[in-house]
């Protein structure tokens, strides 16, 4: 019994898949389809948090600039560029990664709250640039007409297939002496550097592997939408992200991919009540963090990084 | 006998305290050497120039002939300096094994690539530091809980595991910042014997004790610290003879482990 639990355990990654993958066999009407594949869109994100806040302990609140880079990216050079989505689907992941270099240098020096903060504006620059950059982007009125990789059932398994390769790439991270690296800088960064990590390079890393999700997470918006526009792109939405990851248990891959899933549904499937419909969210997500034995937020908090490691070696 | 380590006049000050101040000190190769002198005599300062936590105010420090101060404390491990920590600075959320595998890490020829495809390299690598891991915990007698997080193992384990952890990078030179202190007889004991095997590696020595009888038993050679200053050096018998050491053991009233803790 004991170790039938245990292989379920282990494999619990596969069955979410492999539920998610029969939904379209079910025949969902076309809206509750689309939420499914927001739902895995956003697990993207969450997935790139559970490497970066989770693993690592650097928190962002700045991921809904990431998301945007890619989506915009993938948006400006297919429609006004002409290039194949599937050059513009490989070269966006590459583009945010760059772009994560640029957010992760903060994170050199700073951290817990100041961290935050930065990359809080670094959400903010990017939306107002979109916005403003009114040329290539549409400004206000955004993109429309964005070429998709594929219509309808097909871009859902290739968003499936794509997830589910990112979600055995987070595994397999969290179970490499890179993963340990990232924790071990997450829970005593000095010490992890006096006993041989090179503390910086693994921060990039770190944040380049979570901007590259983030980044494809963003291709993937602008397939399932086909219109861009800055409101997309709050810092509301890169809250949400952080709800998610949370909720997930912040190192989970299984939990954070369930989590997108249900905090992204959960709004609509609550739309019956009308006006009270996100105090209900809201109170839902309250007992759930209340009582769910996975989360304890005492711990969860120690691992956000907010205290510093002490610097005083002895 | 060749030099590996020498600190050569290093100095290093916090604000108003010169807590190193010119200390010259030689590690040869194969040697244990100890390093001693009361409370807030700068010795777990002068690990932490060597090892790069702190870059001298004046000095050199000089690693296997070259001159290493100034470089990233990860850079000096990978040089071959490997230490353990006065207060125990272990990854908690961690397993025994983990933490072991995490002083390897300077060893490891894996990249990103390796571990995303799960390479043959990986596989090997894997394999290899798996044996490593355990051979390392047999010989600090871990291997028994090496599944265990750091929260649930005792005191005198979570030391005894930080030696390992260092063992793993494949240092040249060990540093050990008291690592009897807090350990029982048989504890303690049992310590002496595994720095001496450790030693009869080929590894030398740097440490910091302030139990006596642990530094007699195994250093060949003793500097002592008093405000800074290396104020003696010579064997453990010349050293705890000299008057200038006595009086900076008695003036403070504090060089017996009882009254540190
Ligand atoms: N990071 C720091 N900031 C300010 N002062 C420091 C710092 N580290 C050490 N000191 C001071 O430098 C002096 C030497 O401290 P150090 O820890 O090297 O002594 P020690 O010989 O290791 O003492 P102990 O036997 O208690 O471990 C002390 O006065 C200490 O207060
Ligand atoms: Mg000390």
């Amino acid at each position: 019994m004991n170790k039938a639990l245990k292989i379920l355990k282990d494999n619990f990654i596969y069955l979410a898949f492999i539920v998610v993958g029969l939904l379209p066999v079910f025949g969902l009407p076309n809206y509750q389809f689309y939420i499914v594949e927001r739902g895995m869109q956003n697990a993207l994100v969450v997935l790139s948090l559970v490497i970066l806040l989770g693993f690592t302990g650097q928190l962002s609140l700045g991921h809904a600039g990431l998301v945007a880079v890619g989506a915009y990216f993938y948006a400006i050079t297919v429609k006004n560029y002409g290039f194949s989505p599937w050059i513009s689907l490989i070269l966006a992941p590459v583009v945010t990664g760059l772009v994560g270099m640029l957010l992760a240098i903060p994170s050199f020096k700073l951290r817990g709250p100041f961290l935050v903060v930065n990359t809080i504006a670094f959400g903010e620059i990017v939306r107002i640039l979109i916005l403003n950059a009114v040329d290539f982007t549409g400004g206000p009125f955004g993109l429309k007409g964005i070429k998709p990789l594929f219509s309808g059932v097909y871009l859902y398994y290739f968003m499936l297939v794509v997830v589910l390769i990112f979600a055995i790439v987070t595994l397999r991270i969290n179970k490499s002496h890179i993963g340990l690296a990232f924790k071990a800088i997450r829970d005593d960064e000095v010490a992890a550097e006096i006993i041989g990590v090179d503390v910086k390079k693994y921060k990039l890393l770190s944040f380049v592997i979570s901007s590259i999700f983030a980044g494809v997470s963003g291709v993937f918006f602008a397939n399932l939408t086909g219109y861009l526009n800055p409101d997309s792109f709050t810092f509301e939405i890169s809250s949400t992200y952080l709800l998610m990851v949370v909720m997930g248990g912040m190192t989970s891959t299984t939990g954070g991919f369930l989590s997108a899933l249900l905090v992204t549904a959960l709004p609509e499937v609550l739309r019956f009540l009308a006006d009270y419909r996100m105090v209900i969210y809201g109170l839902i997500l309250l007992i759930y963090i209340r009582f769910y034995k996975v989360l304890d937020i005492k711990k969860i908090f120690s691992k956000l990084n907010f205290k510093k490691s002490s610097e005083v070696v002895e | 006998m060749s030099s590996l380590l020498k600190v050569d006049k290093a100095v290093k000050r916090f604000g108003g305290i010169t807590a190193v101040d010119g200390v010259e000190l030689e590690v040869k190769e194969g040697q244990v050497v100890g390093l001693i002198g009361p409370n807030g005599s700068g010795k777990t300062t002068v690990l932490n120039v060597i090892t790069g936590v702190y870059k001298p105010e004046e000095g050199k420090i000089i690693f296997n002939g070259e001159e290493i101060q100034g470089m990233a404390p990860h850079t000096i491990v990978e040089k071959g300096i490997g230490r353990t920590f006065q207060n125990i600075r272990l990854i908690n959320s961690q397993t025994v094994f983990d933490n072991v595998w995490l002083g390897h890490h300077v060893n490891s020829k894996l990249n990103i690539f390796d571990i995303i495809l799960k390479t043959r390299r990986e596989k090997e690598e894997l394999k290899q530091v798996r044996e490593e891991i355990e051979e390392v915990l047999d010989f600090i007698g871990l291997l028994s809980i090496k599944d265990e997080y750091i929260g649930n193992i005792p005191y005198g384990q979570k030391k005894i595991l930080e030696i390992g952890r260092a063992l793993m990078a494949k240092p040249k030179l060990l540093l050990l910042d008291e690592p009897a202190a807090g350990l029982n007889n048989t504890e303690s004991r049992e310590l002496v014997q595994i720095v001496k095997k450790i030693n009869q590696k080929g590894i030398s020595i740097l440490l910091i004790e302030h139990e006596m009888e642990f530094v007699q038993g195994l250093a060949e050679r003793v500097y002592v610290l008093d405000h800074g200053k290396k104020i003696a050096e010579g064997t453990f018998a010349e050293c705890t003879n000299n008057p200038l050491v006595i009086e900076a053991y008695l003036g403070t009233g504090r060089g017996d482990k009882n009254a540190e803790n």
